[in-house]
């Protein structure tokens, strides 16, 4: 009954705030936490055993055209600060990926005497919404480099979704997890082959179905 | 349990009022004569163009439930699936669009040429809250009147056509007019031309030299959204689509198929603005225009 009754307040209020949206009538902006959460990941989906390659990360830089909000909830915008952090502790958990992991600063990106350094930036981090369904993007432009200097330039974008069970405003943030950790196994598959000395393609897209077969 | 319950039954209520808000107001004529000004206020929500992936409502045809809801979500996101996969690739081409910068500088140009001055811009991401709109209209001089414009933007299911919808309103000081509802309220509707036969060959014709076919097109939706507005205002409140006058035009649902009915207002560039019967307003190719724009 629980469960009914909330989906039906989460529906309604779904079909609410699209309403409220088209009257434009009153709406207040939600602040809300960008946590990352390494838990927000596909059913059956872990990390795969990538390699022991040193992976140096600089913080990212949230170079977002809008840097004010992810979308709308029902309650009207879901405001956030910088999502940088949100990014960079993700990247981190490359090291579930079995590289031995640890940050840079952006000066010395090239200065380590093995393995590769990742810099990243974030252009998009939105969510949207259709029927029952959250819907995340996180674009990241990624640039590699080892002790040479720049290996490689790189475009990601990839997307999550989640149902919305509650219209709650961490159920955005969850969804921009999903994203960000479905992104993670492309991004570490690119690491493996760079520390290899192997190319990668300029640009990936991953979504809920993972790394291509 | 109880508070869920409730909380259950006044979304419903507050559901039911807010659906009660009718597509299409119009000023009085004389509020209309007294206004010489426009505060434009632009809400755009999305940061970029997304795919209009139809929802499942299979829900709603067996009487809602759990059961229907599951298969909904289900449905829909492999839906958002299939079109993001297609689409995917395309996101390359349009990294650096920045639809509210277009709206701002195209709203701008495109107002210029209406009697009525604007005197004022703002484009946000951000949801206009009530205490921000109770002010914007008290700051509001002798003659003046708050616009307001919430855009949404799409490439249509079969990626054919590019689709902006506007919800505008205009709003006077709260003393001159009701608290809580807007004085005149619009949803404008535009659709480009068709581009392309659907699915990836679409989308390369979208994309073909830094994205110029969808730069073009977002700037026409921009442009033709101010027609709209312009025009709305002058739209008597009682003016209805009438049978004899209606005249079909195509329309893509997303499937490439389906027309909109409605009285035509205005024509003009390739393109004909009609009062829907749905009450909405529609700025379409004419269909003569079509296969001519389809081949750029």
């Amino acid at each position: 009954m629980t469960k009914i009754t909330t989906m039906i307040a989460g529906f309604t209020a779904l079909l609410l705030g699209n309403a409220t949206v088209a009257a434009t009538t009153s709406e207040s902006g939600d602040k809300v936490e960008m946590k990352y959460d390494a838990a927000a990941i596909e059913p059956g989906a872990k990390p795969f055993r990538a390699s022991n390659c040193t992976l140096r990360i600089v913080p990212t830089v949230d170079a977002r055209q809008n840097k004010e909000t992810i979308g709308q909830g029902m309650r009207g915008a879901l405001l956030v600060s910088d999502v940088a952090p949100w990014m960079t502790e993700g990247l981190e958990h490359l090291r579930d990926f079995g590289f031995v992991v640890s940050t840079a600063s952006a000066d010395n990106a090239a200065s380590a005497a093995d393995g590769v350094t990742i810099r990243t930036s974030v252009t998009r981090a939105y969510t949207w919404q259709i029927g029952f369904k959250i819907f995340s993007m996180v674009a990241v432009k990624a640039e590699f480099f080892d002790h040479n200097g720049v290996l490689q330039q790189k475009y990601y974008r990839a997307h999550g979704d989640k149902t919305n069970m509650w219209g709650a405003k961490e159920e955005y943030v969850t969804t921009l997890n999903y994203g960000l950790n479905n992104l993670l196994p492309f991004i570490a598959h690119d690491v493996q082959s760079l520390c290899k000395g192997e190319k990668v393609d300029a640009y990936s897209y991953a979504g809920p179905q993972g790394l291509p077969q | 349990m109880h508070q869920l319950r409730l909380v259950a039954i006044l979304s419903i209520a507050l559901l039911l009022g807010a659906c009660a808000t009718p597509t299409r107001l119009s000023l009085t004529p004389e509020q209309r004569g007294k206004i010489t000004e426009l505060a434009a206020h632009v809400t755009v929500v999305q940061d970029e163009v997304i795919v209009a992936v139809r929802p499942s409502n299979v829900s709603a045809g067996t009487g809602g439930g759990l059961i229907g809801a599951i298969i909904d979500s289900n449905v829909t996101n492999s839906r958002v699936k299939e079109s993001q996969q297609i689409f995917g690739p395309f996101y390359a081409a349009i990294e650096d669009v920045d639809y509210r910068k277009e709206f701002n500088e195209s709203i701008e140009r495109g107002l210029s040429g209406y009697p009525i001055k604007v005197s004022k811009f703002t484009t946000t991401p951000r949801a206009l809250s009530n205490e921000k709109l109770i002010q914007l209209r008290n700051d509001l001089q002798p003659g003046q009147a708050l616009l307001v414009i919430i855009p949404h933007y799409t490439l249509s299911m079969d990626f054919r056509s590019f689709d902006s919808e506007s919800v505008v309103t205009i709003w006077l000081k709260p003393e001159a007019s009701d608290l809580n509802k807007p004085s005149q309220r619009g949803v404008l509707h535009y659709q480009s031309a068709p581009v392309g036969p659907g699915g990836k060959e679409s989308l390369a014709l979208w994309g073909a030299q830094d994205a110029a076919v969808l730069r073009n097109v977002m700037r026409e939706s921009i442009t033709e959204t101010v027609r709209m507005a312009m025009l709305d205002i002058n739209v008597p409140a009682d003016t209805a689509a009438q049978s004899k006058d209606l005249k079909s035009f195509a329309f893509n649902f997303g499937d490439g198929k389906g027309e909109r009915k409605g009285q035509v207002l205005k024509t003009g560039d390739g393109r004909a603005i009609l009062l829907g019967t749905d009450q909405k307003l529609y700025s379409l190719p004419d269909v003569a225009n079509v296969t001519t724009t389809a081949k750029q």
